[in-house]
């Protein structure tokens, strides 16, 4: 097994599920996977709802969902972040299956 | 008229006199309020060349037909003029509850013309007007000012709209303080305001104001109300919690924006603000979100509780691109701008500028005199805020703006002016954000985040998507992508943004396209349509490129800076830069796309005519 440092960054963005929002700004959380785990075996390990992920970045750098993790990184999960503008409210969301949108973010970079 | 208390109150300042218009409801339903009316004002009524700070000029407060309609959100208003600090269609939005409070005392806008002769105020109340005499209260800060006032007129729950020392001094940014702590800060609107020797507004009502369907504004002012998780949050981290995803994103504007990744960034984020000197919340007018800060402290800056406390954008100002983290130095700069009547970001973004001409050895020693303008120095911030209000020292020179403060130091200064359309850049970096800094290159009042894209927003499938495909945006599109399917959305989201700043509902409750279209039709018992609506929004920014064209504002003016155009050197984003031969080739686009010609930079005529402008096209 080999550990890692994860933050889920908050925002102020109502595309954000009820009921989250105490689970983001949590601060750096330390995460076990196993060895030759990726990004995306993180975020469906931790659950984390994939629309809301934005950027990921491991060790201050832009890093795409098939990118190994190693013993020690350190990551971070940065949702829509709009500050003074807002994306406008969508319907009411449950859950949804991971989608591509990563993926393709992760081509991005 | 539901909606609608159908008075306009005119004030003219130099004559002394007060008048009452009426309008007919096709003109309501043409502009609703706030920004489009501003627009229609503005446009219709400025003589081209208008000297900002005379009595030409026309300060505006408007409403929209559901401000002071008891629901979440409601407690908005516009302010508008032509802008001292960009020579532009100058407006700022701002909460709290003035606006509630005059549509209360029967009137849905206020225009003050001309110029008094010495200071005054204005005291509006149950549907009377008088001009009063301020020689004693002007040189007050705004606290002073409001009870001074409320003592006056002998009732605590009289809601003003002031300027501090700053306005009084004619800051080309300084704003107007809504209930001494909420900012119509952009645009230089508390200049204006100061220039007409107008040192506050009071207002007091008892009157509500008439809607045609209250039932259904009832039911979605629950829904809002009854979102515990929604309410826990904003009350909890208001707008400070982007901080930490903006700065670990490579996207927190640092030390005059070289960068977006400041080292020191966790200790500028929420948490941190809630650990320290966080004491409470506040509000606007009806909402229960409460997603406003209040802060206090008596060491080692002493920081009133009564000015509440700093914006995300008032952390980043003074905080990273200052390359200051010491939190209580930025929420004393920003007490300070709420006492003297300072926007937070345009001085923020000023006092960086100075730090880096420092660095880059263009101010001279005198200049600098005994204020130690170093990034990182969180005391030296504060002494710069105050000598901008009182424009002492290097402060008078950066009391002007960094476009002009950059012209008068010379030597190349200009490229670390971070302004664009004349007005300072807010708290989005364009290398992170390149759609946004489309939108402050061609807002109509210059660098504006209100009116850019958060290209943030549009990154992901999903729930988010949602609301853009209802406009025709079907596809999520790259983080740094700056492309037509872009500016598509940015001038969809102008238009959409502009339809709320008009209904002056506020952007940070998460209404729904179709819940704004209901509410809307409620208050006013029209059928209103998004299409119709989309159409208010595009007749706002119509007008506002018209009243900037007449004013000698083209295609040439359409600029970033060119650090914009640089690679970021550290943070997430490393490397991103905004190319420019496809930056300009998108202004192109976003003429062509908006119906301006490429040369004249006008709206065309027939874009004007389908918009139902007659009157603009002659």
């Amino acid at each position: 097994m080999m550990r890692v440092q994860v933050r889920l960054h908050g925002c102020s963005w109502e595309g954000f599920p009820s009921g989250t929002a105490e689970r983001w700004v949590v601060g750096r959380q330390e995460v076990a996977l196993p060895e030759g785990a990726t990004l995306a075996d993180l975020i469906r390990l931790l659950q984390v709802d994939e629309p809301l992920v934005c950027l990921v970045t491991v060790n201050g750098r832009a890093a795409g969902m098939g990118n190994t993790l190693a013993d020690g990184d350190s990551v971070d999960l940065i949702p829509p972040i709009t500050g003074g503008g807002r994306a406008p409210a969508g319907q009411d969301r449950a859950s949804f299956p991971l989608a591509s949108s990563v993926v393709a973010l992760g081509r991005r970079f | 008229m539901a909606g609608y208390l159908g008075k306009i109150l005119r004030v003219d300042l130099s004559e002394g006199r007060i008048a009452i218009e009426e309008r007919p409801g096709e003109f309501y339903r043409s502009y609703l309020g706030g920004r489009a009316m501003a627009a229609y004002f503005l446009a219709q009524e400025l003589a081209p060349g208008v000297d900002p700070l005379g009595p030409g000029n026309k300060l505006c407060f408007l409403t929209g037909p559901l401000t002071g309609v008891p629901f979440p959100g409601s407690g908005r208003n516009s302010v508008a003029a032509r802008s001292p600090l960009t020579g532009r269609f100058g407006e700022s939005q701002v909460g709290g509850y003035f606006g509630a409070e005059l549509r209360r005392a029967g009137f849905d806008h206020l225009i003050v013309e001309g110029q008094a002769s010495r200071p005054v105020y204005l005291w509006v109340h149950d549907e009377q007007a008088e001009i009063r005499d301020a020689s004693a209260l002007w040189g007050m800060h705004t606290v002073e000012a409001q009870d001074a006032l409320r003592a006056e007129l002998g009732d605590p729950l009289v809601r003003t709209a002031l300027i501090g020392p700053a306005g009084e001094k004619l800051v080309r940014y300084a704003c107007i303080m809504n209930d001494v702590n909420h900012a119509a800060g952009r645009s230089g609107m508390g200049a204006v305001m100061g220039s007409k020797r107008l040192k506050a507004i009071a207002v007091r009502g008892h009157s509500n104001v008439p809607v045609a369907n209250p039932e259904v504004i009832r039911d979605l002012a629950r829904k809002i109300s009854e979102n515990q998780p929604l309410k826990a949050e904003r009350r909890k981290y208001g707008t400070t919690n982007v901080t930490s995803g903006l700065n670990a994103g490579g996207g927190l504007p640092t030390r005059n924006f070289q960068t977006g990744y400041f080292e020191e960034g966790e200790a500028l984020c929420a948490e941190a603000l809630n650990a320290s000197l966080l004491v409470g919340v506040d509000s606007c007018y009806a909402c229960s979100l409460r997603c406003k800060r209040v802060v206090e402290a008596t060491s080692p800056y002493a920081i009133d509780r009564r000015f509440g406390g700093p914006e995300y954008e008032t952390i980043a100002a003074f905080g990273s691109n200052c390359g200051v983290a010491d939190l209580a130095a930025v929420c004393k700069a920003n007490e300070l701008c709420a006492a003297h009547g300072l926007d937070t970001i345009s001085t923020g973004n000023a006092i960086a500028f100075a730090m880096e001409c420092r660095d880059r050895g263009l101010l001279r020693e005198q200049e600098l005199e005994e204020v130690d303008l170093r990034f990182g120095n969180g005391e030296a911030v504060v002494q710069a805020v105050e000598r901008i209000a009182r424009r002492k020292g290097i402060g008078d020179l950066l009391a002007e703006g960094v476009v002009r403060a950059a012209e008068r130091i010379g030597g190349g200064a200009s490229a670390f002016a971070m302004a664009a359309g004349g007005q300072e850049l807010a708290m989005h970096m364009a290398r992170q954000k390149p759609a946004m800094g489309l939108g402050y290159a061609i807002g109509p009042a210059g660098a504006d985040h209100g009116l850019g894209l958060h290209d943030t927003a549009l990154t992901n499938e999903g729930p988010g998507m949602l609301p853009w495909q209802e406009l025709g945006i079907l596809k999520p599109r790259p983080l740094t992508e700056l492309s037509t399917e872009k500016v598509r959305a940015l001038i969809y989201g102008q238009y959409w943004r502009t339809v709320l700043d008009s209904a002056s509902i506020c952007i940070f409750v998460p209404y729904s396209r179709a819940d704004i279209v209901a509410l809307l039709s409620a208050a006013t018992g029209w059928n209103v349509s998004l299409f119709e609506l989309m159409k208010v929004g595009q007749r706002g920014i119509a007008l506002a490129r018209l009243f900037n064209t007449r004013e000698g504002f083209g295609r040439d003016d359409d600029r970033l800076p060119d650090r914009c155009f640089e690679p970021l050197p550290t943070g997430a984003m490393a490397g991103e830069a905004i190319d420019r031969e496809q930056f300009e080739r998108m202004v192109d686009a976003y003429y062509d796309m908006m119906g301006w010609d490429p040369v004249t930079g006008q709206p065309r005529r027939g874009l004007l005519l389908e918009l139902g402008l007659d009157w603009a096209t002659q």
